[in-house]
C-alpha cells in the first residue's frame, strides 16, 4: 500500500508541472486503467460487494443518508461510484510492460509504478475480507485517499494527451473516458475521507535517503535487459535462454560473494545472501535444459549479458581485493550495485518465466518428446501444447518457474538492504529528495504525504472534471455534457 | 559465417583435414552441460556458442565428442580450440577471422578457467583495470612544488 500511496503522491505532485511530452501514451493509459481496475477490486474485496453487473444504482441516499447509520453502505457506495468510472482504453488494446523504462519521463514512470504497486496488491485480495474492523476501516480510508486522487490524476492525464489529440492521434475515446464519471467518486471518497480518521502508523526516523550509493548504472542496465527479454515475449530462442540463465547464474554467484564481504556494514545483506544462494543452482539447471527453437538469437539479449556479466565479475574481484580494514562506507559502496543486481534479477526471472511459457505455448520453443519405440535413441522435438500425452509442464518451464519463485522472495530483503545502504550518503542531499525517499520507504510517511498533497491540491483546484454548473443558480443544469468541462 | 566459407578456404592438406565446424560446435553444445568441468568454465563455453549465434548461426544440437563421452573434457575443449586456431588461419577475410576469433577468445577463457581459475581472475582484473582505471582505486593526490595538495 505504501508503494501505491507513494506513486499516487508522486503523480499528484508531478502531474501539473510536467513539461516533457509523453512518449508512450497507450502504455500510460493502460497503467491508469490498471490502477482503476485494481482499486475497484480492492474495495470490492474489502467490503464483499457484488460484482459490477449486480450493483444497484448509486443514490444520494447511499452517499448522504446512509453513512450516518450504516458504514457498510458507504463503502459499497465507493465501489459503485468507481464502477461508473470507465476504462480509458479497451481491455487488451495496450500492454503494460513488466519492467519500467527508466528513459521515460518521470510522470510516465510514476504511472508505471502506480500500476505495478496496484498489481502487487492483487495478492492481498483474498485476505482483505478477513481483516478485523478497525484495520478494514484503515485500509478503506487509504483506498479512499487514492480514489479521491483519481479525478486529479485523470485530469492531469487528460491534459497530457491533449497535445497528441490536437495533432490528430486517435485518442478521442480515451480522452472522453478520462474526463467522464468522476462526480460520484469525488463525493463518495470525500465522504469517506471526512468520516474515517487516517490510520496512525508509526513512522520510523527518516534515515532512508536516496544518496549517491544507490541508483547507479547497474539498476538501469538490469532494467534495460529485462525489457529486452520482455520484447522477445513469445519468441525466446535457445540462445536467449542460455544467455539469460548464464547471466543469472554467475551474476547471482558474484553478488553473493560481494554481499558476504560487505554484510558487516549493510543491514539485511545476510538475508539477501540467503535468498541469492539458491539462484545459481536453479539458473544453472535452466541453462542446461534441453530445448530447441527455430528462431535466431536476439542481439540485445545475447550481447547484454556480456556487459552486465563483466561488471559483476569486476565487482566480485573488487570485493576480493578490498583490504581487511575497509571502512563501512566502502563496503556499502561495494554492496549497492550487487543489491541493484539482486533487485533486477527478481524482475528478470519473472520476464524469463513468462517468455518461456509463452514461447512454449506458441511453439517457438520445442522440448524433447518421448523416444520412439522402434528407435529408442531417437527423440523428436515437440511442442508440449501439441502433445497431450505429455504429463505436466515441460522441465524448462518448471525450472523457469522455480527460478522466478525463488527470485521473487528476494524482494523484501533487498528493499531492507537498499534502505540501509541508502541511509548513508556521501554528501549533502536535497531535502525534497530526502522527503520523497522517506515517503516511498515508509508506509506511514507515504500515506501522510499523499494526504498532504491531496489536501493541497483540493485547496488549489477544488473540483476537476465535475459537472458544469449553469450560469446562474436559477437556471436548469447543463445536460448535454454532464461529465466534463469541455 | 557458415561451414561453406570455412571449408572453401581450407588449406589443401588432406592429412590435416579439419572436420566440419558444425561438428565442433555440436561438441561444444554437449560440453556445456559437462559435470566434469566447472560451472564457470561451461559458462564460458556457453559464451563461445553465444558468439556463434550472435553472428547468425543456429544453436547447435549437442553431439558426443568423437573420443566418447568418457574422454577428458578439458582435452576435448583444447582440441576444439586448436582446430579453431587453424580455421582462423585458413579462413579468408578479416571479418570472418574476427568472428571466429571472438569464439576462440571465449574458448580460451573456458580452458584457462578450468586450469587456473585464480590466474584467469587476475588476468581479467588487470584487463578491467586497464580499461577502467578507477577500479584500481582513487588516483593519488597531486602535490605542487610548494607542498600544497590539490
Amino acid at each position: 500500500m505504501a508503494d501505491l500511496a507513494a506513486a499516487t503522491a508522486a503523480l499528484l505532485a508531478d502531474g501539473p508541472v510536467r513539461t516533457e511530452p509523453m512518449r508512450d501514451l497507450p502504455a500510460t493509459l493502460a497503467a491508469r486503467d490498471a490502477v482503476l481496475v485494481g482499486l475497484r477490486e480492492l474495495v470490492r474485496a474489502l467490503v464483499q460487494a457484488p460484482r459490477a453487473g449486480l450493483v444497484r444504482e448509486l443514490t444520494v441516499f447511499d452517499v448522504v443518508q446512509r453513512p450516518g447509520q450504516a458504514l457498510y453502505c458507504r463503502s459499497t457506495a465507493l465501489y459503485q461510484a468507481l464502477a461508473e468510472l470507465p476504462r480509458a482504453v479497451a481491455f487488451g488494446t495496450a500492454q503494460l510492460s513488466g519492467a519500467i523504462d527508466l528513459t521515460l519521463a518521470d510522470y510516465e514512470q510514476h504511472w508505471y509504478r502506480a500500476a505495478h504497486a496496484m498489481i502487487g496488491l492483487e495478492g492481498s485480495l483474498p485476505g482483505l475480507s478477513e481483516l478485523p474492523g478497525h484495520q478494514a476501516w484503515g485500509v478503506l480510508r487509504e483506498l479512499g485517499d487514492v480514489a479521491a486522487a483519481m479525478s486529479y490524476l485523470d485530469h492531469d492525464l487528460a491534459e497530457a494527451i491533449l497535445p497528441a489529440l490536437k495533432t490528430g492521434e486517435d485518442l478521442t475515446v480515451a480522452y472522453r473516458q478520462l474526463i467522464a464519471g468522476h462526480d460520484a467518486v469525488r463525493i463518495t471518497a470525500g465522504e469517506i475521507r471526512t468520516r474515517i480518521p487516517a490510520p496512525e502508523r508509526p513512522v520510523r526516523p527518516a534515515a532512508a535517503v536516496a544518496g549517491r550509493l544507490t541508483g547507479g548504472g547497474l539498476a538501469k542496465a538490469m532494467n534495460g535487459y529485462a525489457r529486452a527479454v520482455a520484447a522477445r515475449a513469445d519468441q525466446l530462442s535457445v540462445s536467449d535462454l542460455r544467455a539469460v540463465a548464464r547471466l543469472l547464474e554467475f551474476g547471482a554467484h558474484d553478488a553473493v560473494h560481494v554481499l558476504e564481504r560487505s554484510s558487516a556494514a549493510v543491514g539485511g545483506a545476510a538475508d539477501v545472501v540467503f535468498g541469492l544462494t539458491a539462484l545459481p543452482r536453479l539458473a544453472g539447471a535452466l541453462r542446461d535444459s534441453a530445448v530447441r527453437s527455430p528462431s535466431m538469437a536476439h542481439l540485445d539479449v545475447v550481447r547484454g549479458v556480456g556487459e552486465i556479466g563483466k561488471r559483476m565479475e569486476a565487482l566480485r574481484e573488487l570485493a576480493g581485493r578490498l583490504p581487511d580494514g575497509a571502512s563501512d562506507q566502502d563496503l556499502r559502496r561495494l554492496a549497492a550495485p550487487a543489491l541493484e543486481f539482486a533487485a533486477g534479477a527478481s524482475v528478470l526471472t519473472q520476464q524469463v518465466h513468462v517468455a518461456v511459457r509463452e514461447s512454449l505455448r506458441t511453439g517457438s520453443m520445442l522440448v524433447p518428446g518421448r523416444p520412439s519405440e522402434r528407435n529408442p535413441l531417437s527423440a523428436q522435438w515437440v511442442s508440449p501444447y501439441m502433445n497431450p500425452a505429455r504429463e505436466g509442464p515441460p522441465a524448462v518451464q518448471q525450472r523457469a518457474e522455480e527460478l522466478a519463485r525463488a527470485a521473487s522472495r528476494l524482494g523484501p530483503a533487498v528493499r531492507v538492504a537498499l534502505d540501509d545502504v541508502g541511509g548513508h550518503h556521501d554528501g549533502e542531499v536535497d531535502p525534497s529528495k530526502r522527503a520523497l525517499a522517506a515517503a516511498r520507504s515508509h508506509a506511514g510517511a507515504a500515506s501522510g504525504q499523499l494526504r498532504a498533497l491531496l489536501g493541497q491540491r483540493i485547496t488549489d483546484q477544488p473540483t476537476p472534471l465535475s459537472a458544469t454548473l449553469p450560469t446562474h443558480p436559477q437556471r436548469a443544469p447543463v445536460r448535454d455534457n454532464p461529465a466534463g468541462r469541455r | 559465417m557458415t561451414d561453406n566459407n570455412v571449408s572453401r578456404n581450407r588449406p589443401e592438406q588432406p592429412t590435416d583435414a579439419l572436420p566440419p565446424f558444425e561438428d565442433d560446435l555440436a561438441e561444444l553444445a554437449w560440453l556445456q552441460c559437462s559435470d566434469r568441468l566447472s560451472r564457470r568454465c561451461t559458462g564460458y563455453v556457453v559464451g563461445a556458442l553465444l558468439e556463434w549465434t550472435a553472428g547468425g548461426g543456429p544453436w547447435p544440437d549437442p553431439a558426443v565428442p568423437a573420443a566418447g563421452a568418457d574422454c577428458d573434457h578439458l582435452k576435448a575443449l583444447e582440441q576444439i580450440s586448436g582446430r579453431l586456431s587453424r580455421r582462423i588461419q585458413a579462413v579468408a577475410g578479416v571479418a570472418a577471422k574476427f568472428e571466429l576469433a571472438r569464439i576462440g577468445r571465449e574458448l580460451n577463457l573456458a580452458i584457462r578457467c578450468q586450469r587456473d581459475p585464480a590466474g584467469l581472475a587476475d588476468s581479467l582484473w588487470r584487463e578491467a583495470v586497464n580499461r577502467q582505471p578507477w577500479l584500481a582505486g582513487p588516483p593519488p593526490p597531486l602535490v605542487y612544488d610548494d607542498g600544497s595538495v590539490l
